[in-house]
C-alpha cells in the first residue's frame, strides 16, 4: 500500500456478526459519526447500533405519490373538460368517479418512480469505484467477512487514535484505507 | 428486572379477561332481553335491527377464521402473534349458530321475498323477476338449508384452522369465501331481491378482514405485553399488523369503489337503485363519512412507521375503524329496510350493542395463551413460568 497516499479512511475486520454490532455500538458512543458497516447479509440493528439516521426517503415517495396523483387527475380534468368536452351518456364532463383509477395508477406511478430515482440520488448509486475496492481483504464483505469503517472526514478522525480506538474491539485485522 | 414490571405475563390475561366476560355476558343478556320486550311493541323494526347487529358480528367471526386459516398458509409473526385473538373470534361460531336461530322466526318480518310461497301465480303475474327468485332461490326452506350449510362448512373450517394443517386450510379458507360471499347474499343482498351484485360477498369479506384485524390489534394493545419487551422485534410485529390492517382498508375500499364505478358507468336502473336509495334522505352524509373515516383517514395515518410501531396509536386507529365497520354496515343493510325510521336505527345500534356484549363476552371467556403463540415467545413464557417456580 502506499504510504503517501492520503487516508480515506480505517477499515476493521470481525469475525462474526455480533462483534461487529456491538463494535458498531461502542463506535457511536465514541462519537464517530462518518461511519459505516458492511456485512454479507442485512443485519438487523446494526444501522440503529451506529446511529444512522432515518433517510428522507418516505417523504420523497409520498411527495412522488402526490403529485402523480395531481398530476393525473388534472390531465384528465384538462382533457374531458376543458381541451376536449364531450358529452358521455348524460354525465357531467367533471365526472370524478371515472377519474379515480386513473389517478390511482397515476399516483403508484409517481411514487415509485420517486422511490427508484430518490434511492439512486440519496445513497449515491451507481459508483463505478470506491476506495474500499482497493482493500483485497474487503472482498469478504460478499461472503463472511464484517467491516467496520470510520471515514478519515469524521470531525474526531486521528489516524493513531482511531487505529488504537478500533484495535480495542479486537478485530481480526484494522486496515488503512488510502484515496485511490 | 425491568420485563416483570413492564407489563403482565402472558399468563395472567385469564382472571382479567374471564372477569369482562362475566361483565358483558350480563349486559348483553340485558340489552338483548330488552330487545324482546321492545319486539311486543315494534316486532318487525326489533327483527331489522337484529339482522344488523348479527351480520355485524358475523363480519368479524368470519374475519378471524379467515384469517387463522390465511395464517396456516402464509405463516409469519403477525399470526403468531394474534393466534390466540383469532381463535377468540372463531369460538363466536357457536354463539352466533344459536343466535341465527331468532332470525329464523322472523324471515317474513325481515325480508320481502318471505312474503310469498314457491309458485305463487300471483307474483308471477306482479313480479316475474322476483316469483323467478321465489321459486328457485329465495324461499325459507331453501334458505334454512343453505344457512345450515354455511355454519357446517364454518364450523369444519374452525376445527381445521385450530389444527393447522396446510392442504386442509387451503381447500377450507377458500369454501370459507365461497360461504361468506352466499350468506352474504342471503342475509344481505337478498334484502333488495331485484338487485344484484358479484362484488357484494367481497365487500363483507374485505370488511371483515379489517374488523378481525382491527379487534386483533385492539386485542393486542389491551391483553398482550410486548412480545419482547425493549426488542424492536415486538415493534416490528406491531408494524406488520398496522400494514396488514392497511392493506385490508385498501381492499374493502377497492372492493367498495369497484362496486360503485361498474354501477356508475352503467347506469342502469336495476342496478343504480342501491345507491340512489343510499344517496338520499341524509345518507348520502353517511356515505361521506365512510369514505373519510373508513378510508381517507385510517389510510393517511397508517402510512406512518411511527404511529405502526407504537401499539398504543395504532389501537387507536383500530378502534375507530371497529365503530366505522358499524356505520360501514349501517349504510349497506339499513336502507334497505322500509318503515324503518328513528327508532329502528335506535333499535339498530341496541341489537348492535345487544349481540356484541354477548359475543365479547364468548370472544373474551375463550381467550387462552397458546403456547405455538410465537415461537421466540413461547420460549420466554416458559422461562417465566420457570422463574415463578
Amino acid at each position: 500500500m502506499n504510504a503517501t497516499s492520503p487516508l480515506y479512511g480505517m477499515l476493521a475486520e470481525f469475525d462474526d456478526v455480533d462483534r461487529l454490532v456491538e463494535a458498531a455500538g461502542r463506535t457511536r458512543d465514541a462519537g464517530y459519526r462518518k461511519t459505516d458497516a458492511y456485512a454479507p447479509f442485512p443485519v438487523h440493528g446494526l444501522a440503529e447500533a451506529l446511529g444512522m439516521k432515518r433517510t428522507a426517503m418516505p417523504l420523497v415517495i409520498l411527495l412522488g405519490g402526490i403529485l402523480g396523483g395531481l398530476a393525473g387527475y388534472s390531465l384528465q380534468y384538462w382533457v374531458s373538460v376543458i381541451e376536449n368536452p364531450w358529452n358521455v351518456g348524460g354525465r357531467p364532463l367533471h365526472s370524478w368517479p371515472a377519474f379515480i383509477p386513473v389517478t390511482f395508477e397515476t399516483t403508484v406511478l409517481g411514487a415509485s418512480l420517486a422511490g427508484v430515482l430518490g434511492m439512486l440520488a440519496l445513497n449515491g448509486l451507481p459508483t463505478p469505484h470506491h476506495p474500499l475496492f482497493a482493500v483485497p481483504q474487503f472482498e469478504r464483505a460478499s461472503r463472511d467477512g464484517f467491516f467496520l469503517f470510520i471515514r478519515a472526514t469524521d470531525p474526531k478522525f486521528d489516524p493513531v487514535a482511531v487505529r488504537q480506538f478500533l484495535q480495542d474491539l479486537h478485530p481480526r485485522e484494522v486496515i488503512d484505507v488510502p484515496q485511490t | 428486572m425491568t420485563t416483570a414490571a413492564h407489563s403482565p405475563a402472558i399468563e395472567n390475561w385469564r382472571p382479567p379477561a374471564r372477569r369482562a366476560a362475566a361483565i358483558a355476558f350480563v349486559v348483553g343478556a340485558a340489552l338483548l332481553g330488552l330487545c324482546l320486550i321492545l319486539a311486543l311493541f315494534a316486532p318487525q323494526r326489533v327483527f331489522q335491527a337484529y339482522l344488523y347487529g348479527y351480520l355485524y358480528w358475523w363480519t368479524a367471526t368470519m374475519g378471524c377464521l379467515a384469517l387463522a386459516l390465511l395464517h396456516n398458509l402464509t405463516g409469519g409473526a403477525w399470526g403468531s402473534a394474534i393466534r390466540p385473538f383469532l381463535y377468540g373470534g372463531i369460538a363466536t361460531l357457536a354463539v352466533l349458530a344459536v343466535m341465527f336461530l331468532p332470525l329464523t322466526l322472523g324471515l317474513p318480518q325481515i325480508f320481502e321475498w318471505a312474503h310469498f310461497e314457491r309458485f305463487d301465480p300471483a307474483l308471477a303475474q306482479d313480479d316475474p323477476i322476483l316469483a323467478d327468485k321465489v321459486n328457485h332461490y329465495l324461499n325459507i326452506p331453501f334458505f334454512l338449508v343453505r344457512a345450515v350449510v354455511y355454519f357446517v362448512i364454518w364450523f369444519g373450517a374452525a376445527a381445521i384452522a385450530r389444527r393447522g394443517a396446510r392442504r386442509a386450510s387451503a381447500l377450507a379458507l377458500s369454501m370459507v369465501i365461497l360461504g361468506i360471499s352466499f350468506a352474504s347474499i342471503d342475509w344481505g343482498m337478498s334484502l333488495e331481491p331485484h338487485w344484484f351484485s358479484t362484488i357484494y360477498g367481497g365487500l363483507f369479506l374485505a370488511g371483515g378482514a379489517v374488523s378481525a384485524m382491527a379487534l386483533s390489534i385492539v386485542s393486542v394493545g389491551a391483553l398482550s405485553p410486548p412480545l419482547l419487551p425493549h426488542d424492536r422485534r415486538s415493534a416490528d410485529v406491531t408494524n406488520d399488523l398496522g400494514n396488514l390492517l392497511l392493506a385490508f382498508v385498501m381492499v374493502w375500499t377497492y372492493f367498495s369503489f369497484s362496486q360503485f364505478i361498474i354501477i356508475w358507468s352503467g347506469n342502469l336502473p336495476e342496478e343504480n337503485v342501491w345507491y340512489l336509495r343510499r344517496s338520499v334522505h341524509g345518507w348520502q352524509w353517511v356515505a361521506i363519512a365512510i369514505a373519510l373515516f373508513h378510508f381517507a383517514a385510517p389510510f393517511l395515518l397508517l402510512l406512518s412507521r411511527d404511529l405502526k410501531r407504537n401499539p398504543k396509536t395504532l389501537m387507536l386507529v383500530a378502534l375507530g375503524l371497529l365503530v366505522m365497520r358499524s356505520i360501514d354496515l349501517f349504510w349497506i343493510i339499513v336502507p334497505a329496510f322500509e318503515n324503518h325510521g328513528w327508532t329502528g336505527f335506535l333499535l339498530d345500534f341496541l341489537a348492535l350493542a345487544g349481540i356484541g356484549a354477548i359475543w365479547v363476552g364468548v370472544y373474551c371467556w375463550s381467550l387462552k395463551p397458546l403456547p405455538e403463540a410465537g415461537r421466540h415467545h413461547a420460549k420466554r413464557s416458559a422461562k417465566r413460568k420457570g422463574a415463578v417456580a
